[in-house]
């Protein structure tokens, strides 16, 4: 008896042991991880750093709120440096954080060379606008409309403030940027696009990123009497072309356009003058039209600064958070917590179409069919200094469709 | 009072069962035997010269197709932009392919970043004034694999630039 007596003593206090860690376990905060692969001190810190601050922003007010369903989110920000190798590096070295959902690599070249693991971690990935995760559709997703599509769109605005100027026959458009991927990436669709439309290109021209000065690139697209140049790369690269086409005299006759990453307001203080007049095709609000956004506090709120020297880039970081948000609240009504994962979370993405953010950027386009993170541009002209809007919502084209990848 | 002792080693036995599933994860399968070396194995850290020297690392032995990752260590005391203290940093990757066999060089962003730790103007332009090599010395670098979770370590040898 006394022997059975101590068998059930030792049973229940390693029965209660195990019970106390296993709820141990269980109690802790519920949270997710969401990672960012930046560039925080290199080539395109102008654009990464403020991008992250809304990110990380917009998680903190989230969290301070109670989180989605009380599930907090963890911001992991990883300076790579722009550097293809780190990014790789990082990403390996962080794949294995607990509840691991969405991994953001910010810059072209490291989210291709990551997107092969991302998709065996069976993650979703963002990218910024490369058409070929459009293509190829898998758990990549892309920022807004790919970059194809907006320069399919700044085609259309072409070809129209061509015939408001009377001319006849069509016009002629030079394009020139960084000699990467990300700077190669708009003409795959976008050149077939200009030939469907009847435009003619001039030999596109490539620098390498960090050029000192743009003259003999710009000299040849002049040379190749070009009516329209559209300028690639982070600012300030697309400040400095500009500027030194400026300097050439050549806009006079030719007129210039940016991509998504065009000046900001920041930049267009300080080359007023070389920037006036330029266009930018942007996916996101840009100047004033961001400044004034109710959602732009969380810049002053968060201690970032005064709200006239906040980089319009902080509202896309937002828009990261809010679609993260969002994808979120899905996932756990779907799968819960327990179940949480990157594929739960590949699910609920796809099921964020015609989802709004508060007017920062157009409806979210992710669907089981679509990766492009919305299907709508503004243009935005740089006058007096300062950016303002040009132009409502417009539908880009499908320019991603007309290129083999 | 047999059957309350026969539930009681039941329970035993299951707690004990769900305890080794556990712990499964704690004795994975062995990995595979892995191989790396570098070329060359001695690197002057003289600028700009050191952009025209390719660097190079292959390797046998790696899952097919599997992304294989080359990270240099830090000493301690050495600090690295972007890097925190005690983190290694990435310098190279590449695939390897069906046999299991990878290359993979130092790519001039990593040349500059990394060894160099240079800073980058507002043009976005390496700043030369600013270049700030890695102290000379034999370095330890971590080869691993994404997939198999392999890994093999090396070492490469930086040297002052040599004065003419």
């Amino acid at each position: 008896m006394m022997k059975m007596k101590r068998w059930l003593y030792g049973v229940v206090i390693f029965t209660f042991l195990f019970g106390i860690g296993v709820l141990k376990s269980g109690a802790a905060e519920k949270y997710v991880t969401y990672l960012s692969l930046a560039d925080y001190t290199a080539a395109i810190a102008g654009l990464n750093v403020p991008g992250d601050m809304g990110t990380e922003d917009y998680f903190k007010d989230l969290n301070a709120r109670g989180g989605v369903d009380g599930v907090k989110v963890k911001f992991i920000g990883v300076d790579t440096r722009y550097d293809v190798a780190r990014g790789v590096s990082a990403y390996k070295r962080y794949r294995a954080e607990p509840k691991l959902l969405v991994v953001n690599a910010i810059g072209t070249p490291i989210g291709k060379a990551i997107a092969p693991l991302a998709t065996k971690d069976k993650l979703v990935q963002l990218v910024p606008g490369d058409g070929e995760f459009q293509a190829h559709l898998g758990r990549v997703f892309i920022w807004g409309p790919a970059y194809q599509d907006s320069f399919a769109a700044t085609i259309d605005w072409i070809i129209s403030d061509w015939r408001k100027k009377g001319k006849t026959g069509m016009p002629k458009i030079g394009y020139i940027s960084w000699d990467n991927p990300y700077g190669k990436e708009f003409l795959r669709g976008g050149k077939e696009y200009a030939e469907k439309m009847g435009v003619t290109l001039a030999p596109p021209e490539f620098f390498p990123p960090g050029s000192l000065d743009h003259t003999v690139y710009l000299s040849r697209l002049a040379k190749a009497e070009v009516n329209y140049i559209f300028v690639g790369g982070v600012d300030p690269t697309p400040t400095n072309v500009i500027r030194d086409a400026h300097k050439l005299g050549l806009k006079k006759n030719i007129q210039f356009f940016c991509d998504y990453w065009g000046p900001t307001s920041l930049g267009t203080r300080l080359h007023p003058e070389a920037l006036e007049g330029a266009i930018i095709v942007s996916y996101y609000i840009r100047g004033d039209d961001a400044r004034k956004h109710p959602l732009s506090n969380l810049w002053v709120k968060y201690g970032r600064g005064k709200l006239e020297d906040m980089n319009e880039v902080y509202t896309i970081g937002m828009v990261w958070a809010m679609t993260f948000e969002a994808g979120l609240r899905i996932a756990l009504k779907d799968v819960g917590y327990k179940k949480l994962n990157g594929e739960a979370m590949f699910q609920a993405y796809q099921k964020l179409t015609g989802m709004q953010r508060a007017g920062l950027q157009g409806p979210c386009a992710y669907s089981p069919t679509s990766r492009r993170g919305s299907l709508e541009v503004r243009f935005y002209q740089v006058k007096a200094g300062k950016v303002v809007s040009a132009s409502d919502w417009i539908k880009t084209p499908d320019a991603v469709s007309l290129h083999k990848f | 009072m047999n059957s309350l002792r026969k539930i009681l080693i039941l329970l035993m036995i299951g707690t004990i069962a769900f305890s080794w599933v556990a712990c499964k994860t704690l004795f994975p399968p062995p990995k595979p035997k892995v191989t790396a070396s570098v070329t060359p194995e001695k690197v002057e850290l003289k600028f700009p010269d050191i952009m025209r020297v390719p660097i190079v690392f292959t390797g046998t032995g790696w899952s097919p197709k599997e992304m294989v990752v080359v990270d240099l260590v830090l000493p301690p005391g050495v600090e690295m932009k972007g890097a925190k203290p005690g983190e290694d940093v990435g310098i190279a990757f590449g695939q390897a392919n069906e046999a299991g066999s990878f290359k993979a060089e130092v790519p001039v962003t990593a040349k500059l970043n990394t060894l160099f730790r240079v800073g980058w103007t507002p043009i976005m332009a390496p700043d030369p004034k600013t270049l700030n090599p890695i102290p000379p010395g034999v370095y330890k670098i971590k080869v691993s694999g994404a997939d198999s979770g392999a890994m093999t370590t090396i070492t490469l040898e930086f040297v002052a630039p040599v004065k003419k």
